[in-house]
């Protein structure tokens, strides 16, 4: 797994740079963490592939955002403390400051004004949509060792429509969460 | 006090979003409109239509709900609690991972926990969607349609299909009223 150490090591600025731009550039949800394993992997070599999709998977498991989970993590290791703290503020600043000004100089409860902002939500659930899609379909995909055995498939497609339900059906939150967390480690470590 | 509770509201939040913050969003909603009682439904909207619009990770709206609350250091405050937490789960797990390198059995967790981030994703992107098209279900379904045709058929990028969206929705809106 670690056959290629030989990559670039970024200074602070290079980083917060890079962390920048990806905050400022990544609209719509889904192609984000594309966008960032184009820009350190490719483009600058700070990770190898193989690391970035460790990182990936660490990242997504754990709670938290998922972009920002990543953003925290490669700042720490390329850089320590302050690479993994600057580098996520970094991310957050340009959006949350340009949430602010929308908030602050736009008026958004004027009609046409919220009807067109409503529109751009719509259209990013739609693109949401076709994320769930893939998702959706790797439910099923590349298991480690190969396709997943009917039973266990079926098993995860109800643990998906039981949580789905539980929730739409105003279930607590953290109750919905436990209960499919141990159903969904039981479905794959038991059956 | 009000900054100490927007923090932990959305600190807590941080740890309770598994697979991404969007399917602990109407958790979010919970804690926000009817526990505090610190915004209407309909300001929540508000707030999660802003945060989808801007840039960078997809939690921008804690801001925006913070600035609502308390102002702008209420904005500071909110995502302050979200992105620590994340920053905090990080470094624990980044310390423990370079160290031991068990990422094999992580994989399997992964895998095993998609059927839950799946379903909280799904149902709070379908309550979002009833919730924003109010009025215009129909017109929501034939508009996202369209849209998600044109994307998948690689016509135009992403942020075309949100830019398309607002004035498309504009119409939409408007015929659903004069006709």
């Amino acid at each position: 797994m670690t056959t290629h150490i030989s990559h670039n090591h970024p200074t602070l600025k290079e980083w917060l740079i890079v962390c920048l731009k990806i905050g400022a550039l990544s609209f719509g949800g889904a192609g984000r963490a594309m966008l960032v394993r184009d820009i350190i992997v490719h483009d600058k070599k700070w990770l190898t592939n193989d690391e970035f999709h460790q990182i990936y998977t660490i990242a997504s498991v754990l709670p938290g955002s998922n972009i920002s989970n990543l953003s925290a993590y490669i700042g720490y290791k390329l850089l320590g403390n302050l690479g993994g703290i600057l580098g996520v503020l970094a991310l957050v600043a340009p959006g949350a400051l340009l949430a602010l000004i929308i908030l602050l100089f736009v008026p958004i409860d004027q009609p046409d004004i919220a009807k067109i902002f409503l529109g751009f939500s719509i259209a990013s659930i739609a693109i949401f949509a076709v994320f769930i899609a893939q998702l959706f379909a790797g439910i099923n995909g590349h298991h480690l060792s190969g396709p997943l055995p009917r039973l266990k498939y079926v098993s995860r497609i109800l643990v998906f429509i039981f949580v789905a339900i539980s929730i739409l059906s105003g279930v607590s939150f953290l109750l919905t969460l436990v209960s499919g967390l141990i159903l969904c480690l039981l479905t794959e470590f038991l059956a | 006090m009000t900054y100490v509770n927007i923090f932990f509201a959305f600190f807590k939040i941080s740890f309770i979003s598994f697979g991404g913050a969007f399917g602990a969003l109407p958790e979010l909603q919970r804690i926000v409109v009817d526990v505090h009682h610190w915004m209407s439904a309909k300001n929540f909207i508000d707030a999660y239509v802003i945060g989808q619009f801007v840039p960078g990770p997809n939690m921008a709206m804690s801001g925006v709900i913070g600035y609502m609350v308390a102002g702008i250091l209420g904005w500071f405050v909110a995502l302050a609690g979200i992105y620590s937490g994340s920053l905090i789960t990080m470094r624990i797990g980044s310390f423990y991972f370079e160290k031991h390198r068990e990422v094999q059995i992580l994989k399997r967790v992964e895998l095993a926990l998609r059927p839950l981030v799946l379903g909280l994703i799904t149902a709070s992107a379908i309550k979002f969607f009833v919730m924003q098209s109010q009025g215009a279900f129909f017109g929501a379904i034939v508009m996202s349609g369209l849209l998600v045709a044109l994307y998948v058929s690689k016509k135009i990028s992403a942020i075309s299909v949100i830019f398309l969206g607002g004035p498309l929705w504009w119409v939409i809106s408007y015929l659903s009223l004069h006709l």
